[in-house]
């Protein structure tokens, strides 16, 4: 049984090799000129993921291997999209795989003792408000939004950071306490971001930050009322922004009827759209199609470039591909041995679950657009590194619940052997998780 | 309080979520994704345009219609006729017109091609041809019926009500595919209003051709009408200042300037047609009997009928780019009466009327306009064969019936008798609309009207601008089109 999963792992870490030789290989052989730098590229990347494989299964015996191959197929995928758009980019993203992957081992190994990151709870909000606060007065604007970061030449975007933290945050107010009035600072932490991610007019984040926070507040309290009354909140203000602010209003405009506005506003979603339905169901073919017209066409608009590529068909497996990432994520916390691994875990999923809700909604014109990234696909170090820290979050919880696991069946099997005794003493944990 | 439980529940909120994320994608790409693809600003199909061959367009009878020479130039049917009369189904090749070229570029320019063609492009690495497609039209057909618009500006819709085939579509004035680089470098000028494709896309005011529209509506609101008489004893004469119905009784004729207070609405020629059913009034085309009706029946409910057969929507067709009329009377009687005889703001496009007498000639239900046939390669062997689709039911219970017993009078004993065919029995409603208050402007020439046959089940309409009247322009014109169907 255990060897048949372990050789089923191995089975799908075969395909996802597969998909990135063959990918590769097209690359490789495009235009009739036969560039040996996208075999090379290929065979690192797989090396690289081989390794990361197998560092994760050293550091954690129980670690989720599905989830994990789910990270890997995205991440190829990725690099894939990126090496055939600008094999530069694609040098750059995956050295930020690499970074991630590392930021996701010590996670995995400091979540070991969640105590470590309870105690920084405060200096991660302090710090947090802080560069964002820092960001109105010396950050950088691209794409309509002021939240990029320079330091010594490297361009951060901290709101990514500020995510993870942010579960972290809300796991450990809320493991404690259910009450609302002891969840005052939390709750002044969550609308103080909120308020200064809107002001730097990253609406994609602060709808991300926000809907996080619901999710997870609702979780552990059970509390409808104030989860409604906090909706209701949202509501409001986003109606209120929308009479405020020009550029909200412009975006709802844009989302309804992006023709109208086709030579201006309206040309990122349209040139989305048609991508999306040049691609059909089967996709042009990588390589064959032409991404480049779509503005933001490697960041945020990288699911109709697979779509116009890879086709319909493809980008439905995508979105199925992430869907399995948050189920995945979720029977982690259901599985978690204590309440603040419960909640990181189920936070980690819900802000991965959101993001790409968000965003691929946005590209399909489900949802007005917000400009966020396509977890593990897009372009962009912050995200890849932020996205591979939460996955070392749930790898390091579905490690040690697992090991937890082992040794409770351990000692099943020990009392077994001495006395034909078979009570389960995993019932005694049981309040930990209420 | 229990957080697992939440958490459960949450789980489902994300699989519904991203549920949804693919059904929108699928709902979309399937409702506008054509649309959407066709675009003139799809840069990608100009592209394309440059490094693939684009495939050749026949007709259903193998007739050549549109392909790329040996020097990748984009050329047309040699034969003038043909070529002109096709101008507006076929389309451009710089997409100034949603033609057929433009609307299936996915097949023409191998965007969607078989799979194992696809397969061995992408080993290959070369670009090919495109495919090939055959279209459901019939462009001889076509060139007879552009030849009988002449030198009127007008257009000719025909399809087959069962499976949704369109057989002719043709416009007049057209443009010269051909020449597109003489328009453009300004050698040659386009007759105004030729690159509209005025089948499905000329919005026009009806006339008399909306009396289905209202006979629809008095058979769904008005009790037992099919069985009621009617009078008509002279035109109706309504107040001008307050656009109501007069006090009957009023001597017309006693007012000294009766043209300053009131407004009439009366019959062709002022004829009095006197004590008639439905039906009559129907073949008769009376307009007392119907403004009459749509007063009775009411401004919603004529509205809300009108919009079930497809008024003031949005048509999205995968094969062809057409638009729908709009209902909006106004808020006077005057305006109602005379919404209800096609006249007031009412548009209406022949393809709508097309697919109106098409419901009609086939028990109420509408088929799909269809115009690719297949997609094939060189030896016409099909990668893709086009299956018929309902579209709706536009008539119910006895509705179809009815309408088709007074169609069929309408030609027997009544307005269209000019398009009857000799060993065939035609069906139609006439319409002869004006345009303008004061006569100085020919009215627009309608016909729509189908063939009852099981062998021949076509459905046409004829509109000719400022052609005179229905009966007497249009439906020769429809009448000659039909025989030439039955006789291919």
């Amino acid at each position: 049984m255990f060897k048949l999963r372990h050789a089923k792992a191995a089975g799908s870490l075969g395909i996802v090799f597969l998909f990135v030789f063959l990918a590769f290989s097209l690359l490789a052989f495009a235009d009739g000129v036969f560039r040996p730098d996208a075999i090379l590229f290929g065979c690192i990347l797989i090396l690289l993921l081989l390794l990361v494989y197998c560092l994760l299964l050293m550091a954690a015996h129980h670690a989720d291997k599905l989830l994990m191959l789910g990270v890997f197929f995205l991440s190829a995928l990725g690099m894939v999209l990126q090496y055939r758009l600008s094999p530069e980019t694609a040098l750059r993203q995956l050295m930020m795989f690499a970074v991630g992957s590392v930021v996701m081992l010590l996670m995995l190994l400091l979540m070991r003792s969640p105590r470590f990151f309870r105690m920084m709870t405060i200096p991660m909000a302090l710090i947090g408000i802080g560069i964002l606060v820092a960001l109105l007065f010396i950050g950088k604007e691209s794409g309509g939004a002021r939240n990029w970061i320079s330091i010594g030449g490297i361009l951060f975007q901290p709101s990514e950071f500020v995510k993870v933290a942010l579960v972290f945050i809300l796991a450990d107010a809320m493991s404690d306490h259910t009450h609302i009035r002891d969840l005052i600072p939390m709750f002044l932490f969550v609308g103080a971001v909120t308020v200064l991610l809107v002001l730097q007019r990253d609406l994609g984040a602060a709808m991300l930050m926000i809907g996080t926070f619901l999710l997870v507040f609702f979780a552990a309290t059970s509390n409808v009322c104030a989860t409604g009354f906090t909706v209701l909140f949202g509501i409001l203000g986003a109606s209120v922004s929308y009479r405020l602010f020009d550029h909200v209003r412009a975006r709802v405009a844009i989302w309804q009827d992006p023709w109208a506005t086709y030579s201006t506003s309206g040309y990122q979603i349209a040139q989305g759209l048609m991508a999306i339905a040049s691609g059909g169901l089967w996709g042009l073919g990588l390589g064959q199609g032409s991404p480049k017209s779509i503005p933001a066409y490697h960041t945020d608009y990288v699911f109709a470039v697979i779509c116009e590529e890879f086709g319909i068909l493809f980008g439905i497996a995508v979105i199925a591909l992430y869907l399995l990432l948050v189920v995945r994520g979720i029977l982690i916390a259901l599985n978690a041995k204590d309440r603040f691994s419960m909640l990181s875990a189920f936070g980690a999923s819900a802000l991965l679950g959101i993001q790409t809700f968000v965003i691929i909604g946005g590209v399909i014109k489900l949802i007005p657009l917000t400009g966020i990234t396509m977890p593990f696909v897009s372009y962009g170090g912050s995200s890849m590194i932020a996205c591979m820290a939460l996955i070392g979050v749930l790898q390091g919880i579905a490690g040690k619940s697992g090991a937890e696991l082992d040794a409770a069946l351990l000692e099943i099997a020990m009392e077994d052997i001495s006395e034909e005794d078979s009570s389960l003493p995993v019932k005694e944990n049981e309040e930990n998780y209420r | 309080m229990n957080t697992r439980r939440n958490i459960k529940a949450m789980l489902l909120v994300f699989i519904a979520l991203f549920l949804l994320l693919a059904v929108y994608l699928v709902y979309m790409m399937g409702a506008y994704g054509a649309y959407w693809f066709s675009s003139p600003y799809n840069t990608r199909v100009r592209d394309r345009q440059n490094r693939v061959s684009a495939g050749d367009i026949y007709d259903r009878n193998h007739v050549l219609l549109a392909y790329t020479d040996d020097d990748g130039k984009r050329s047309y049917a040699s034969d003038d006729d043909i070529r002109l009369a096709t101008a507006h189904l076929i389309g451009d090749n710089l997409g100034q017109t949603l033609g057929a070229q433009a609307l299936f570029s996915k097949y023409l320019l191998g965007f969607e091609q078989d799979l194992s063609v696809h397969l061995s492009r992408l080993f290959n690495g070369t670009e090919q041809k495109g495919a090939d497609i055959t279209l459901t039209a019939d462009a001889s057909l076509c060139a007879y019926a552009h030849s009988l618009l002449g030198d009127k500006r007008g257009a000719v819709f025909l399809m087959n009500y069962k499976t949704g085939e369109v057989i002719i579509n043709t416009s007049s004035p057209e443009f010269d595919p051909s020449q597109m680089e003489e328009y453009s470098s300004g050698n040659l000028t386009f007759a105004e209003g030729s690159m509209v494709n005025r089948a499905t896309m000329g919005r026009y005011t009806p006339g008399s051709v909306f009396k289905i529209i209202t006979t629809v509506a008095a058979l769904r609101y008005i009790p037992n009408v099919e069985n009621r008489t009617f009078l008509c004893e002279g035109p109706l004469v309504f107040e001008k200042e307050s656009g109501s119905l007069a006090d009957t009784g009023i001597d017309y004729d006693q007012h000294e300037s009766p043209e300053i207070e009131y407004a009439l609405l009366s019959d062709h020629n002022n004829e009095i047609h006197g004590t008639m059913t439905l039906e009559d009034a129907f073949i008769h085309s009376c307009n007392v009997v119907f403004a009459g009706l749509a007063l009775e029946i009411g401004a919603d409910n004529m509205k809300k009928t009108a919009e079930l057969l497809g008024f003031n929507g949005e048509y999205l067709f995968e094969e062809l780019v057409a638009y729908c009329g709009t209902y909006e009377p106004g808020e006077t009687e005057f305006n109602i009466a005379w919404s209800g005889v096609g006249q007031d703001t009412d548009i209406v496009t022949p393809i709508q009327m097309t697919l109106i007498t098409a419901a009609v000639a086939n028990d109420g239900i509408a088929m799909k306009p269809k115009l690719l046939k297949t997609v094939h390669g060189t030896d016409f062997l099909p990668y893709k064969s086009m299956e018929s689709e309902t579209y709706q039911t536009l008539l119910k219970g006895n509705e179809a019936e009815f309408l088709q017993q007074c169609m069929l009078g309408v030609v027997k004993d009544g307005t269209g008798k000019k398009a009857s065919v000799v060993g065939c029995s035609v069906a139609g409603k006439t319409g002869t609309a004006e345009i303008s208050s004061s006569g100085e402007i020919l009215p627009h020439a309608w016909f729509t009207g189908y063939i009852d046959s099981d062998a021949y089940p076509y459905a046409i309409t004829v509109i000719v601008e400022r052609g005179g009247g229905g009966g007497t322009v249009a439906a020769p014109i429809a009448g000659d089109i039909l025989a030439a169907c039955c006789r291919e």
